[in-house]
């Protein structure tokens, strides 16, 4: 597979020209780096499981049961 | 005639076609009619299909004159967001983008309304690709609150809220990423159920971001909720993500007693800063749901601050992935208020964005163990303040506008990353005489209870029966 320098090169230019400052965007960035950094170690902590689809499993794990 | 037919409920309606008391050509005749008067204070409808829908109308009543009636849907008329594609019909999504785009398939929704019987009566209004949650368009126009047209109807599935509350179709379609059931239904007064992420189909259907994305009813009461959910729940093997079990039956599920059920409710800070003319509303609300048999306990919610972030991530990273292509080739058309949602997708690091998906298990399995497992329903607001105006929420008038938008969606948008299911029941008027709602979320797939916790609460109470005056409506927004 090729790389499309001229599609790369044009996102590149759009982003440039995109209303959010880069500068908020750079601070946004350490945010919510901070925040998901912080609960991925509170994961961690209690056991992540990195299984794929995990979350759909669990989903459907913790089904309501039936009303009565 | 024609306004007490529309005054109807779903049910009621449906009874009455079912014993043919009156036809479908007559129900669909008088929301025409409702149409034709009332739509042009509100603008709900970015298109109507008169014939199309009297000709359905005329099937389904010699389909059920012939004693071949297809269940509570048939005959009546509905109307859905423009999201859900029909094939060789134009969706436009709510874009300048997809005014001529016209569809090669039809959602798997659409077909199993369809095939219930309900007869279409046109596409409804919606912020530009469903990315708002106030009802703004600039394309199409915005919608207005049937309660005071001054107001916004909340969004993105702002035509679905303000058309169902002015009586105009008797129940609709919307889709939900971050509140735009619930939170049009509650600024509208209209019952709205996001359901369980994979509870419905959505093959066919507009994607807003596919990891949030659900798609659920809006209707005038409870019960006509749990028959639209009855017609359109249930796997469908082009969505994978549907579930393969069953749906329960959710009308039989309403009759039981809500004696004994836990109501919690959430003592978290975010909560504290609710207005005190909602709040009083939510705090009534509550005393009802005691007097039926139910018991409050307070719980403290994982941080829905940091979920809410989390789900931001995901949001913004799906959507820019989704409009990319249309960003870099046709940016011009977008509205600013849609592109200022999807553009900040384009600085979520990839690295970011999966550990915010990798995060949704660990989390969920935590808000299960600290909450779900302790009561059968959380009870918390679905907005936090009276209905905005839509100029103070306009996003290139005033200052403040990301403030007002985080404030709109503060109890909404964390909830479909958890993939939980929320109900919107109408519970009050604020001084300002627009609806307010409290929300119920449960464990998954936990609809069936959340709707029988809402009728029992909307057989005790009125709220859901109140109708907007809309020639007042008008003349105050003149």
């Amino acid at each position: 597979m090729s790389i499309d320098v001229e599609l790369i090169l044009r996102q590149a230019h759009d982003l440039q020209n995109l209303q959010l400052g880069t500068a908020r965007a750079a601070e946004l960035a350490v945010e919510v780096t901070a925040l998901v950094d912080t609960a991925m170690r509170a994961a961690r902590d209690a056991g992540f499981d990195d299984e794929p689809d995990r979350f759909l499993y669990l989903l459907h794990a913790l089904r309501d049961p039936p009303l009565t | 005639m024609d306004a007490d037919v529309c005054a109807m409920s779903l049910a009621t309606l449906s009874k009455a076609l079912e014993q043919r008391d009156i036809s479908s050509v007559e129900a669909t005749r008088a929301c025409l009619t409702a149409i034709d008067e009332h739509d042009r204070a509100i603008n709900s409808f970015i298109s109507v299909e008169p014939d199309g829908a009297l000709e359905q109308a005329a099937i389904a009543d010699e389909e059920i004159a012939a004693g071949r009636w297809r269940g509570p849907l048939h005959g009546v008329p509905l109307a859905h967001k423009d999201m859900f594609y029909r094939a060789g019909r134009i969706s436009t999504c709510g874009s300048a983008l997809c005014r001529d785009r016209v569809s090669s398939v039809t959602a798997g929704v659409l077909q199993r309304i369809g095939d219930a019987g309900a007869v279409y009566l046109g596409s409804l209004n919606m912020s530009e690709f469903a990315a708002g949650p106030t009802g703004h368009n600039v394309h199409f126009g915005h919608c207005h609150n049937p309660w005071n047209t001054a107001h916004i109807t909340g969004g993105s599935s702002s035509g679905s809220g303000a058309a169902v509350a002015a009586r105009l179709a008797f129940g609709a379609l919307g889709s939900d990423t971050g509140g735009s059931i619930r939170l049009p239904a509650a600024m509208c007064g209209v019952v709205g159920l996001k359901p369980t992420y994979g509870l419905v189909s959505r093959y066919g259907v507009m994607p807003r971001c596919w990891s949030l994305d659900v798609v659920g009813p809006l209707a005038r009461t409870v019960e006509d909720c749990a028959l639209l959910l009855q017609a359109v729940a249930g796997h469908d093997a082009r969505d994978r993500t549907t579930d393969m079990a069953p749906p329960p039956d959710y009308r039989g599920a309403l009759a039981g007693s809500i004696r004994g059920m836990t109501i919690g409710v959430p003592t978290n800070s975010v909560f504290a800063d609710v207005d005190a003319d909602v709040q009083a509303h939510l705090d009534a609300s509550l005393r009802e749901l005691v007097a039926l048999g139910a018991r409050v306990v307070p719980v403290e919610l994982p941080d829905p601050r940091a979920i809410y972030t989390l789900t931001n991530l995901v949001n913004k990273a799906e959507a820019a992935t989704i409009h990319a292509q249309w960003i870099r080739s046709r940016f011009d058309e977008y509205s600013l208020s849609a592109v200022n949602r999807i553009e900040a997708g384009f600085h979520v690091p990839a690295t970011l964005y999966l550990d915010a998906l990798r995060l949704r298990a660990p989390l969920l399995a935590d808000f299960a163990a600290r909450v779900l497992d302790r009561v059968d329903a959380v009870h918390m607001p679905v907005l936090g303040i009276p209905v905005p105006t839509i100029d103070a929420s306009e996003i290139r008038s005033t200052e403040g506008v990301p403030e007002l938008m985080e404030r709109i969606t503060r109890y909404t948008r964390w909830v479909n990353y958890l993939g939980l299911p929320g109900l919107s029941v109408p519970c009050g008027f604020t001084a300002n005489g627009l609806p307010v709602a409290y929300q119920l979320l449960g464990r998954p797939f936990s609809e069936a209870r959340l709707l029988r916790i809402a009728h029992a609460y909307q057989q005790a109470t009125d709220w859901h029966e109140r109708q907007p005056d809309l020639l007042e409506a008008v003349h105050d927004s003149a």
